[in-house]
């Protein structure tokens, strides 16, 4: 038994008990043998048991309708034979009659009354009705002659079929439930003679089936045992080609692909196992392909690696140091810096920070190009990398920007140490640099700021070194400043006066006065220089020197030279329609030529107020035109073809070259106030006055004098041929409506005669 | 007469037969063969004893028609034979030779004779049959209502009756419908059709019509169509027939034994008076059929079924 059953287990468990797998497979419950063998054996019970219970029940069904339909047909009867018997009140008779149903195994009982229930005539049949009352007559109404009514009943716990008629005169009911009479007419109108009860039981059929079922159960046991034996070993047939193939497929699984499952049949499962074979064939092939292509990729993948370690290492050198000079850049500063103040934090030393900007860088890196202008800068670095110890870090934040750290410094040496590097540096640039045909030289202005003494962090050591080192270029550059706490005062202060201009800018506090021109033979007006002013709310009226390099620093020169350019325009263009022809001069700044869209702003401001271009005359100073040769030059000839005249201001100031004044599209050239100012007391001033008069006239270009404040300044100049004159003698820089008023009193007065040569001679008298 | 009286009175009348033939030879002496042993055969012999006759009986039946054959061979004179039955009447006269007088009793109608029990010439015979006048009247006394009679006959047992009986009815003032039934096959049909044009059917014993085997088919017509069936015998009046009218059978064995002794030689015995007719009737069926008989009828039941 115990054999039996473990087969029985092994056949039923999942793939026949052959579970035990290297591969970490679920757990299989049932397995599809099992599944396969407990769905048809309960397929197989229970249609047993449903034909069975079927075939029974209809069979019951049938003997119980065959009872009523025997019953009725014995009612039938035992009514007609019974009428004679209740006519003639022959109990007897009915007795007789009754008796004569005993030889029927159905009818248990049977029973005539007359139509007052009263019993004529009654026979019980078999041993169980023997010694027991009939059962209860049923209370309902008797049915009509003619019809036969059924109904189930009881006694002593015995089911009976009682089947009930009221009989009458005339033929007898042939059939259950109303079934017509053939002698109906006279049926329905029979008279009602008494009552027939017959009582029909199915006791021997109910034995004769309980013996069938028991054979029957008995012969479906049987084949139940037959169908699940025939399962059992057909589905462990039919599961053995799927367990061979699970086994090949594990195999598979755990690395094995030499495996071949045979195929033994031609069915579905001979295609599987086919088809399985082909797989793995095909796995083996890849597999081969795969161990090829992964000895490839590891290959690839190790040079991939070391060109990666390679660019890592560059783009990291690259991150961290500057391309064009190979120094570090901010960041590795900022790594490095750190590092030197924690080890001067434990050393007590301290760390120097010297920031470096070269003076006047742009303006060289612009004059020479770009690619000398980056020349210059890896030269920098070298001389800077020179002059330094090898424990100093030497890097480029950006531009001309530099940054030297003096790490280990002794507190008490530390400035002396400072200096001594400083003196190094400078004068590692005393040298010329060889650039090309160039050799410009480069001064630096420099700020020194001391850890711990004026910052605790790298970052705060850089930007008061770089205060300080806008300090030293404020003091007149090529020098050097140690941070002091007083410098963030005047950065702050500097900041504040931005961000206020900023604020007038948007409203409105910048306004334009205009001081007039006159021609000096005529003395009639002939121009307005239109000067911008700033009215601070809390400062009053705030000097041009005081904000326009800040306005050229911050950028705001731009919007500001526009807006002055486009208001003094529209004020002139309405002059002119109120007859007052004057020329409108205009200062225009470095940053303002250099910018691309200069000229559009012109002529939107032109074209915008209606004046006339001959009308604008520009004044540039002589740096501009040294410093930004070729592009002022072609902007200057684009003023020119407009129609816009150009004047130099600040004529002799600065590097005067003689050949860009004919070389250059100029009207005119407007003498330094400062020679103006020197006249009759400096003879130099004078000297050079004369001179410039002459070049100018010379050239063929109109001569300007400004500043003219005294008559003897206006005769001078008068005498020797200047055109024109502007100055506070003339008429200080006046508003619009003022100036209005200012030129209806010239009008006047010029219109009464009265207007003489000496005319601001007598007016300086007064 | 009572029924319980009877017995014992047909004993007394064979004792004395038995014990005639030995007390006096020269007595007259009837010789009487019986059909069978019914009971209107023995009440007949029974009616038969007088004094200073002696009445032998032979009966055919338990196997003794050969003893009756060989008792009649002996008869002498001074012996008189009365036949009960038809079979009893073929026996003797089969086997008598000729001398004894002989009167053939209680014979069934049939088309032998349409007499009633008037003397006939010899063999004297006394038929079983009612007489017709006697019949319709008990009719129009018993069911006043009755207007149209309808009679179920065989032609070849009481053709002739029937045609009489239909002839005195119509007479008597009623419809007569005569129905011949050849084979009881016919008899449903037939009944069918006197169910819906009489209201009284009137039976004549036969062995066709009137058979046992067809009594409760007809006594369900007459119940189920309300339609009185009379006659033909007390029995049928039993099974419930509504009512018959019969010879008293020991009054009629009286008048066949009076008929017999008046034949010996010698003999100047009187013209016996005709038997007397009983009426049975059942009041049972008559309650079925809605018929309510006065005391007076009822008092002159000879026997009533309830």
């Amino acid at each position: 038994m115990k054999q039996v059953r473990g087969t029985l287990r092994r056949h039923l468990s999942p793939l026949g008990g052959d579970t035990v797998s290297s591969l970490n497979l679920p757990p299989v419950r049932m397995g599809l043998l099992a599944k396969l063998n407990l769905l048809t054996i309960g397929l197989i019970f229970i249609t047993a048991l449903a034909i069975t219970a079927f075939y029974y029940t209809q069979q019951w069904r049938s003997e119980e309708q065959d009872a009523r339909n025997q019953g009725t047909s014995v009612l039938a009867i035992m009514a007609e034979l019974a009428e004679y018997g209740l006519y003639t009140s022959n109990k007897a008779y009915l007795e007789q009659m009754l008796e004569g149903l005993g030889s029927n195994p159905m009818v248990a009982y049977a029973s005539v009354l007359d139509m007052k229930r009263a019993p004529l005539a009654e026979r019980r049949f078999g041993p169980a009705m023997a010694k027991s009352d009939l059962p209860a007559m049923s209370t309902a109404a008797t049915p009509a002659p003619g019809r036969i009514e059924w109904h189930e009943t009881a006694a002593n716990g015995k089911r009976y079929i009682e089947l009930v008629t009221t009989i009458g005169s005339g033929p007898g009911p042939r059939s259950l439930n109303s079934t017509a009479l053939s002698a109906s007419a006279t049926k329905a109108n029979a008279t009602p003679l008494g009552i027939i009860r017959l009582g029909m039981t199915l006791d021997n059929q109910r034995r004769q089936f309980q013996e069938q079922l028991a054979g029957a159960v008995g012969v479906v046991a049987l084949l139940v045992l037959f169908a699940i034996l025939s399962t059992l070993v057909l589905t462990r047939r039919l599961v053995a080609p799927m367990r061979r193939l699970m086994r090949a497929a594990r195999s598979v699984g755990a690395g094995r692909l030499d495996i071949y499952v045979p195929a033994h049949s031609s069915d579905e499962l001979g295609l599987l196992t086919h088809t399985f074979n082909h797989m793995t064939q095909k796995l083996s092939e890849s597999r081969l392909e795969v161990a090829n292509y992964q000895r490839t990729l590891e290959e690839k993948v190790v040079q991939r690696t070391r060109e990666l370690e390679i660019a890592t290492a560059q783009a990291y050198k690259l991150a961290q140091h500057d391309i064009l000079t190979g120094l570090p850049n901010r960041s590795l500063l900022n790594q490095r810096l750190k590092q030197i103040i924690a080890q001067a934090q434990r050393d007590s030393t301290q760390v120097a920070c010297i920031f470096l900007d070269f003076d006047h860088f742009k303006r060289i890196n612009d004059t020479l190009g770009h690619d000398a202008g980056d020349q210059l800068l890896q030269a920098i670095a070298q001389r800077l990398t020179g002059a330094v110890r090898e424990s100093d870090t030497v890097a480029r934040l950006g531009g001309d920007e530099f940054v030297v750290i003096l790490p280990g410094l002794d507190p008490e040496q530390a400035t002396f140490e400072v200096m001594t590097v400083l003196t190094r540096v400078r004068e590692s640039f005393d040298a010329p640099f060889r650039l090309a045909d160039q050799a410009p030289t480069l001064t630096c202005s420099a700020g020194v700021a001391l850890y711990p003494l004026d910052a605790s962090d790298g970052v705060g050591l850089i930007k008061q070194a770089d205060t300080a080192m806008y300090a030293s270029k404020d003091a007149g550059r090529n020098g050097y400043r140690f941070f002091t706490a007083d410098m963030n005062t005047r950065v702050q202060l500097r900041l504040q006066l931005e961000t206020d201009m900023r604020r007038g800018l948007m409203d409105d506090e910048f306004f334009i006065v205009y001081q007039p021109q006159i021609e000096m033979q005529s003395g009639r007006p002939c121009g307005v220089e239109a000067l911008l002013r700033w009215r601070d709310p809390e400062r009053g009226v705030i000097a041009p020197a005081d904000f326009i390099p800040i306005a050229e620093e911050s950028g705001m020169i731009q919007a500001l030279g526009a807006r002055v350019l486009r208001d003094a325009c529209r004020q002139v263009a309405q002059w002119h329609r109120q007859n007052m022809p004057l020329r409108l001069s205009v200062n225009l700044s470095v940053q303002q030529l250099q910018h691309d869209s200069w000229l559009s702003v012109v002529e939107d401001a032109l074209s915008t107020s209606g004046l006339s271009a001959r009308y604008l005359d520009l004044e540039i100073t002589e740096s501009v035109i040294i410093t930004h040769h070729e592009k002022v030059i072609d902007t200057l000839l684009k003023l020119k073809q407009m129609g816009v005249s150009i004047t130099v201001d600040d004529f002799g100031t600065g590097y005067s070259s003689l050949s860009y004044l004919a070389r250059l599209p100029l009207q005119s050239v407007k003498i330094d106030q400062r020679f103006v100012q020197g006249l009759e007391v400096n003879r130099n001033d004078e000297a050079i006055t004369q001179a410039i008069i002459a070049l100018s006239h010379s050239l063929g270009l109109r001569c300007i004098a400004e500043g003219v404040e005294t008559a003897a300044q206006y005769n001078f100049l008068k005498q020797h041929g200047c055109e024109e004159a502007q100055g506070f003698l003339i008429a200080r820089p006046l508003p619009a409506l003022e100036l209005h008023s200012w030129w209806r009193i010239q009008e006047r007065l010029t219109n009464d005669g009265d207007r003489q040569p000496d005319l601001w001679q007598r007016v300086a008298d007064a | 007469m009572t029924p319980h009286r009877q017995p014992l009175r047909i004993l007394g009348h064979l004792l004395a037969a038995l014990l005639l033939p030995l007390s006096s030879a020269s007595a007259e002496r009837l010789l009487v063969v019986l059909s069978d042993d019914a009971l209107a055969y023995r009440q007949a012999l029974a009616g038969m004893g007088q004094p200073g006759l002696t009445v032998d009986a032979l009966p055919l039946a338990g196997g003794n028609e050969p003893a009756a054959r060989a008792a009649l061979a002996r008869a002498g004179r001074g012996t008189a034979i009365v036949a009960l039955g038809d079979r009893a009447a073929a026996v003797a006269e089969h086997g008598l030779p000729a001398g004894p007088p002989m009167v053939r009793c209680m014979i069934s109608a049939g088309e032998s004779s349409r007499a009633g029990p008037e003397p006939a010439p010899a063999p004297a015979t006394v038929t079983l049959d009612i007489p017709l006048e006697a019949l319709a009247l008990r009719i129009r006394q018993l069911l006043p209502n009755a207007r149209s009679i309808g009679i179920l006959f065989d032609p070849s047992q009481n053709g002739h009756r029937a045609s009489d009986g239909a002839a005195v009815l119509t007479r008597a003032g009623y419809v007569v419908q005569l129905e011949p039934v050849t084979s009881p096959a016919a008899l449903p049909s037939v009944l069918n059709r006197l169910a819906k044009h009489v209201d009284t059917v009137l039976a004549f014993r036969d062995t066709t019509v009137f058979a046992r085997e067809h009594s409760r088919a007809l006594l369900l017509f007459s119940f189920r169509n309300r339609i009185p069936l009379v006659g033909p015998t007390e029995a049928w009046v039993e099974a419930g027939s509504l009512f018959a009218v019969e010879w008293d059978y020991e009054d009629l064995g009286r008048y066949c034994g009076a008929l017999a002794t008046r034949l010996l030689p010698g003999s100047r015995a009187p013209v016996p008076p005709p038997p007397r007719m009983r009426i049975v009737a059942n009041l049972n069926s008559a309650e079925q059929l809605r018929i309510r008989w006065d005391a007076e009828q009822l008092r002159s039941f000879d026997r009533v079924f309830e």
